[in-house]
């Protein structure tokens, strides 16, 4: 995120969120919060604990953001990395964790079948030789089985609702969600084993290094050393053995016209 | 061979986040979008994103890409002063937080320093970190600054030694030299995935000492004590080295000398008045019961009546002196009316060094005096004390007068005037000072000023000593540690020794133009284990 988008970013997110914008000029912004970003941003767990209890409706705060550096008025300084943004950031991670959503379809002549896929988005991260994270999107069709990488990419500009559109129904799913991450975490295991060869080698292949390196090269003489010596292998252990850890970003259900689900599974 | 793979935590958030509401697509999208933002390459620095008014200098990228790519998070950070250790340490933690490495953190640094570090890891990194505070227990911290002196005293000591921490950072860490001292006991037993140490002083001449450093980043690497010593004893250097540079980041400043400010440096010649010089001459022929007590009191004298008087009215046989009466008699000082004239005419922001706290009051009275505002910093303040004088110069005084003691380790770059009211007898100790403004971050050059005062043991000493001082650049730091392997207590006594003993100054200037070259030639063979290496 460029520094020129910030603004932008954070006009979008409070408006949405019904906070009213009481000034918007280039690269400064002032709003007053709603009860729930108060709770969310500022840090001030006491003061609504103390209004809840006091049966108030409580005053959430009025603030300034700035995000153009020689701007001349009190606010706070946001840029890429600042904790506030940052916070804000987590905000909507949090909120965007999971979604049951509907294809956009328009046909009023025949009654449109909507068809079921879970989505997993996952960060996938790799610790030992060296550290890095990959991110991956899978979409299987609940009625079969298939499984589709790249979900998200495929489908990122089209436009889903909230609500079943008209005239379109749900097809009911044959597989729970439940399995199909199942599946999904299956699949991923297969495939990182057997895309991470010379990962998990190089990883091992220090590991073990290191291990020997101590083992050889220490004098076990007395409690001491022995809790030293165990405390050092756990270190060893924990910063080389090869891992690999999945996490979850966001995911959910998909319902989606027959077409675009053939065209997924076609690829 | 198959890695571990951890699949547990999705099977725990699908029961939480499927009771969540569901967000609309543009929500969702933004998160998945935010996620890729924040994710990370392998052997690449992402926290530097995050850091947009942070510059590293490629001496400290190249430390940080090493510790993180190379050295797998265990490593001693062995910069000269000045060099901005503290900068990649911060960047190391920040990197390793964003990665998700790291998320409880112990550092442990001088208690002067305590303050410091809160400020720029919270500033700088906007790394959440804090000073432990008495009404919280360990536990209660992610990131967490104290003092080594508090950390091993019990209680917390032990509860310490139950946490598991990702990451221990020890700034300051030849504290941790000496194997036998409760301090390395007591930090070898914290358990930590991640460890770094920073030390400034350059132990990898003192091969023994940098063995126990090692044991504590990189048990094992070094071998056990008798191996090691066998190997140091068949002098295999060469290996040796090897193996150490495996786990130590060191730069230099020579190295990195291109980027620096330029430092000029001035002498001031100050005449004493005759009544000065009378006192002055009567005191070399003072009888004392040491004759080192000469040496201190003209020392003294030549820094102000306050101090001089002050020690002799303390000693027996000395306070009834009829030297005491004249130096009560004296109007001023000479050599503080010169340096008043000497920062008027600076008309800036300049730091003031002396030796003795007398003359620091005495100072102070007199930019008071002549309405320059002046604050004093010293090591017997408190904490928040120091803190509150160090804002006041930043912001409000032109003057800082400052002691040696306590200000090791401050960054006042902002400040580009040093004046020497006092000749510090070891060249570790200006280079120490000087290193308080003359750092990175510093844009101007530096002035630096003496002040001496002509035919007497200022004057001496700068002949003796400063213009030899080029001699010292790159060994400055190892020469009290080079001077204690030939069994000499310190540079600073080693000098007053001479100066006392000399019949002559020809003789005082052979004698420390030898003590020069021993420690040159130690120096020599230093770099040259560190060029074979």
């Amino acid at each position: 995120m460029r520094q020129a988008e910030i603004h932008g970013f954070l006009y979008k997110f409070f408006l949405k969120r019904q906070a009213s914008i009481i000034n918007s000029e280039e690269g400064l912004l002032t709003v007053k919060l709603t009860k729930d970003l108060d709770q969310q941003l500022m840090n001030r767990p006491f003061y609504w604990q103390y209004v809840n209890t006091m049966g108030w409706s409580g005053e959430p705060m009025t603030v300034s953001f700035k995000s153009k550096e020689d701007i001349d008025s009190d606010g706070e300084w946001i840029h890429f990395g600042s904790p506030r943004l940052q916070q804000i950031f987590n905000v909507i991670k949090q909120e965007g964790q999971y979604t049951t959503l509907y294809e956009k379809v328009n046909n009023e002549l025949n009654r449109t079948p909507l068809y079921p896929w879970f989505v997993c988005n996952l960060q996938i991260k790799y610790q030992g030789w060296h550290t890095h994270d990959e991110i991956v999107s899978v979409g299987i069709l609940l009625t079969n089985g298939t499984m589709r990488f790249d979900w998200m990419e495929e489908n990122i500009e089209e436009s889903f609702t909230q609500h079943v559109p008209d005239y379109a129904y749900k097809i009911p799913y044959i597989i729970s969600p439940k399995r199909s991450i199942e599946h999904i975490s299956n699949e991923l295991k297969k495939r990182i084993e057997q895309e991470t060869i010379e990962f998990t080698q190089k990883s091992i292949d220090l590991y073990n290094k290191e291990l020997n390196m101590l083992e050889e090269l220490t004098d076990l003489q007395n409690e001491e050393d022995h809790q030293f010596f165990e405390q050092s292998k756990e270190q060893i252990y924990e910063r080389l053995y090869p891992k690999v850890e999945m996490n979850w970003i966001n995911g959910g259900l998909f319902y989606l016209s027959n077409e675009s689900t053939k065209k997924l599974i076609s690829h | 061979m198959k890695p571990i793979i951890n699949v547990d935590n999705l099977y725990n958030v699908l029961e939480e986040v499927q009771d969540q509401t569901n967000s609309d697509w543009d929500t969702f999208t933004k998160a998945y979008q935010l996620s890729q933002l924040s994710m990370t390459d392998k052997n690449e620095l992402t926290s530097l994103k995050y850091l947009p008014n942070l510059e590293l200098l490629p001496h400290q990228r190249e430390a940080v890409d090493k510790v993180l790519f190379h050295m797998h998070g265990r490593a001693i950070l062995a910069d000269e002063v000045g060099l901005g250790k503290t900068i990649e340490a911060g960047v190391i933690l920040k990197e390793m937080m964003i990665k998700g490495l790291v998320k409880k953190v112990l550092i442990l640094v001088p208690s002067s320093l305590i303050r410091q570090w809160e400020y720029e890891m919270n500033q700088t990194f906007f790394i959440p970190a804090r000073a432990k505070h008495r009404s919280y227990p360990w536990e209660a911290y992610d990131i967490v600054i104290s003092s080594i002196d508090l950390a091993k005293k019990e209680p917390h000591a032990s509860h310490l030694i139950e946490q598991d921490y990702d990451l221990l950072i020890v700034d300051e860490a030849h504290r941790l030299k000496n194997a036998q001292t409760k301090n390395y006991q007591f930090v070898k037993q914290l358990k930590s995935t991640y460890c770094l140490l920073l030390t400034a002083t350059p132990i990898q001449n003192k091969i023994d000492e940098i063995y126990h450093l090692m044991k504590i980043v990189r048990p094992g690497l070094l071998g056990d004590k008798r191996i090691f010593k066998e190997k140091v004893k068949k002098s295999h250097y060469e290996s040796v080295q090897t193996l150490i540079k495996q786990s130590m980041v060191r730069s230099r400043k020579s190295d990195v000398q291109d980027n620096w400010a330029s430092r000029d440096i001035q002498t001031i010649h100050v005449d004493f008045t005759e009544e000065e010089q009378q006192i002055y001459n009567d005191l070399q022929s003072l009888e004392t019961s040491h004759t080192l007590t000469n040496i201190t009191l003209s020392r003294e004298f030549c820094s102000s009546r306050e101090a001089c008087y002050l020690s002799m009215k303390k000693q027996e046989g000395l306070k009834d002196s009829h030297i005491v009466d004249s130096i009560e008699q004296l109007p001023n000082h000479s050599k503080a009316l010169r340096t008043i004239e000497l920062i008027k005419e600076l008309d800036d922001k300049v730091i003031i060094f002396t030796e003795y706290k007398s003359s620091q009051l005495y100072l102070q009275w007199l930019c008071q005096q002549n309405g320059i505002s002046a604050v004093p910093y010293n090591g017997s303040f408190r904490k928040s004390k120091k803190q509150w004088m160090l804002q006041l110069f930043e912001n409000n005084a032109d003057v800082l007068i400052a002691t040696d003691a306590g200000a090791e380790g401050l960054n006042l770059q902002f400040c580009k005037n040093m004046i020497h009211y006092d000749l510090p007898w070891n060249p570790m100790r200006l280079e120490q000072r000087i290193g308080r403004i003359h750092r990175f971050g510093q844009k101007d050059e530096v002035n630096i000023y003496y002040i001496v005062l002509n035919n007497t043991i200022d004057e001496e000493i700068l002949n003796l000593l400063y213009d030899k001082l080029s001699l010292f650049e790159g060994v400055i730091g190892e020469i009290d540690q080079i001077l204690s392997s030939f069994g000499a207590s310190s540079f600073e006594e080693e000098v007053a020794e001479i100066m006392n003993e000399s019949q002559s100054t020809k003789e005082a200037e052979i004698k420390i133009d030898n003590l020069i070259s021993v420690i040159q030639s130690e120096q020599d063979q230093g770099e040259l284990k560190d060029e074979t290496s």
